[in-house]
């Protein structure tokens, strides 16, 4: 099976050089699945085929069913699994069945409620996710942080191999009792991913020793796709140049890229050597995906460079900036419509004092509110808002842009710009000015 | 398999070709300037069009900006009783807008003074390399 998956796209070799030569068949549906649901973009899958865009066509209606009737052979176990459909076949072949009939064949010869599938998993967005909160003796805690109550198995582990599996079901936090005489190294939710579940990095913790939660940790170069059983550290070479830190080397480490993390960060420590010190960046991000909201997704942001303004080993300039994204949720997911409120503080070397007595110390606040509309058609046009306060100055600023495609790939555009300062205090300085290309230099690199 | 960034490539007053590069927000303009600059406001209008009939990867375009400046400050020796602004030009384009390459053609008067002035300077300071 996993060769399979990987034959249909990649050689062993890539696969290897990849870190994803050990990952099931089924990772290729659970990571279709994620590529949307993790963005919260994902669709029902009892819509008309009308409905769909095109991405979740192929998400959803073929990827996130599959693992959804996966979940549901892992529940009743193959043999019972087949036995029912067998009968379903035989009641209805040669005649035409409707989404219930399988519902109704599938509750009447398990006696089970199996609302958790047909209702949730299959007609609504909500997202399955459980997590696992302590563990002491055989007493493990277990918290369903997602939004469905679908039955789901825990396992135990011993040399790589499963000890027990129970099935549970519940809601909110429940401590249960694990089986009294059996050794395992350590405990897994769905061992073999047979849930569409959409984070299993907190499914997992070790009977004793430190950080029992984290998974064993894994580094891999220019990593691309989720590993599931580790904790990845991603890593590829990087290389910048400036005026002032000239060439630069370094590293990039990441943790996530297909499919996003709940949790992203990308760290890139450099070199400089031009002015022999230390720069980069860094960039942190959470996201937060409401079900039922007028946000699709609320991200929080933590960001910071550093950089050289001349050719001094000491003259570096530091910024921090720490922001909320709302991205608001649009009516239809076919929509092209795009709406953010990005809300954002930044605490940066105080450039004032910088540029007079050569002084870089991290004494400068600024706040942004900016309002992003996006309508991404054809003819596409976007209208930007900002204002920004320091304690110098007020000032706010409004685009628009339009592009109209006047023939295949060529394009007319337009954009109106405006600017103005509503308040100023006494102490202004002019590096904070509207000019006319713009910032450059220093000054762009500084906000 | 390198990451390549320019980050912080920006001295468009500099001698280095590479680092002439910024960029166009607030006023939109091509030209690099720290004339008219203003803490009053400023309103400005860009436009460009693609030529039409040339291939793909000739992705040149024609524009034009214009812009009017609330009480400039002053720069240098430069005294900004111009408020207006305008440049037009020839823009070759990289990965749709990623990259733009930008050559003015047209400007108005105090541009072009100052545009002059620092092309002085930057073949003076070339001269210079050589000489020593």
């Amino acid at each position: 099976m996993m060769i399979s998956f990987i034959k249909c796209f990649l050689t062993e070799k890539q696969a290897k050089l990849l870190g994803i030569e050990d990952l099931p068949y089924k990772t290729f549906h659970r990571i279709s699945y994620l590529m949307t649901a993790r963005y919260n973009i994902d669709q029902s899958a009892s819509l008309h085929s009308e409905q769909f865009t095109s991405t979740n066509y192929g998400q959803i209606v073929y990827h996130k069913t599959s693992l959804v009737f996966d979940h549901l052979l892992g529940y009743l176990g193959e043999e019972r699994f087949n036995s029912i459909m067998q009968n379903f076949y035989n009641e209805w072949k040669f005649k035409h069945p409707y989404p219930d009939d399988i519902r109704k064949a599938f509750e009447k010869e398990s006696g089970k409620d199996l609302s958790w599938l047909f209702d949730d998993l299959i007609s609504t967005t909500k997202k399955l996710d459980y997590k696992i909160t302590g563990l002491r003796k055989n007493q493990l805690t277990i918290k369903n942080i997602g939004n469905i109550d679908a039955p789901f198995p825990v396992s135990g582990i011993k040399d790589d191999s499963i000890v027990f599996t129970q099935w549970y079901n519940f809601s909110g936090k429940k401590t249960v009792s694990l089986p009294e005489n059996k050794d395992f190294d350590y405990i897994k939710i769905d061992p073999d991913y047979v849930m569409p579940e959409m984070y299993t990095y907190n499914n997992y913790i070790r009977k004793r020793g430190l950080f029992r939660k984290i998974e064993p940790l894994h580094f891999q170069l220019a990593g691309v796709v989720e590993n599931t059983e580790k904790t990845n550290i991603y890593f590829f070479p990087a290389m910048g140049w400036n005026e002032y830190n000239n060439y630069m080397l370094g590293l990039l480490f990441y943790n996530s890229f297909l499919p996003r993390n709940k949790f992203e960060y990308q760290l890139m420590p450099m070199y400089g050597f031009g002015n022999h010190n230390l720069a980069g960046y860094f960039n942190l991000e959470y996201h937060i995906l409401p079900y039922e909201s007028i946000f699709k997704e609320v991200t929080l942001g933590l960001s910071g460079k550093r950089y050289a303004y001349s050719n001094a080993s000491d003259d570096n300039f530091e910024k921090v900036k720490a922001e909320v994204n709302f991205h608001l949720k649009r009516s239809d997911p076919k929509s092209k419509i795009f709406n953010n409120i990005i809300l954002s503080g930044t605490l940066a070397t105080g450039i004032k004092y910088l540029l007079a007595d050569r002084n870089p110390t991290l004494s400068a606040y600024f706040f942004d509110l900016d309002f992003i509309h996006r309508n991404k058609t054809y003819n596409p046009y976007s209208v930007i808002v900002n204002a920004q306060y320091y304690v110098e100055y007020l000032k706010a600023s409004a685009e628009f842009n339009y592009q109209w495609n006047y023939m295949w790939k060529k394009s007319a555009e337009v954009r109106f710009f405006g600017g103005a300062f509503l308040n100023k205090s006494d102490s202004y300085s002019p590096i904070f000015n509207y000019g006319l290309s713009g910032n450059s230099g220093i000054y762009r690199l500084y906000l | 398999m390198i990451i390549c960034f320019w980050e912080g490539l920006e001295d468009p007053t500099g001698t280095n070709l590479w680092g002439k590069q910024f960029v166009a927000n607030d006023g939109g303009f091509t030209i690099y300037s720290p004339q008219f600059s203003t803490s009053e406001w400023l309103a400005a209008i860009n436009t460009s069009i693609a030529i039409p009939y040339l291939p793909g990867i000739l992705n040149f375009h024609i524009y034009g900006n214009i812009a009017y400046i609330g009480s400039p400050d002053d720069f240098q020796t430069y005294n900004n009783s111009d408020k207006l602004a305008w440049e037009c030009g020839i823009q070759y384009r990289i990965a749709n807008k990623a990259v733009v390459i930008s050559l003015p053609l047209f400007m108005s008067k105090q541009l072009e003074d100052y545009i002059v002035t620092m092309f002085m300077a930057i073949t003076l300071s070339v001269y210079d390399l050589v000489s020593t």
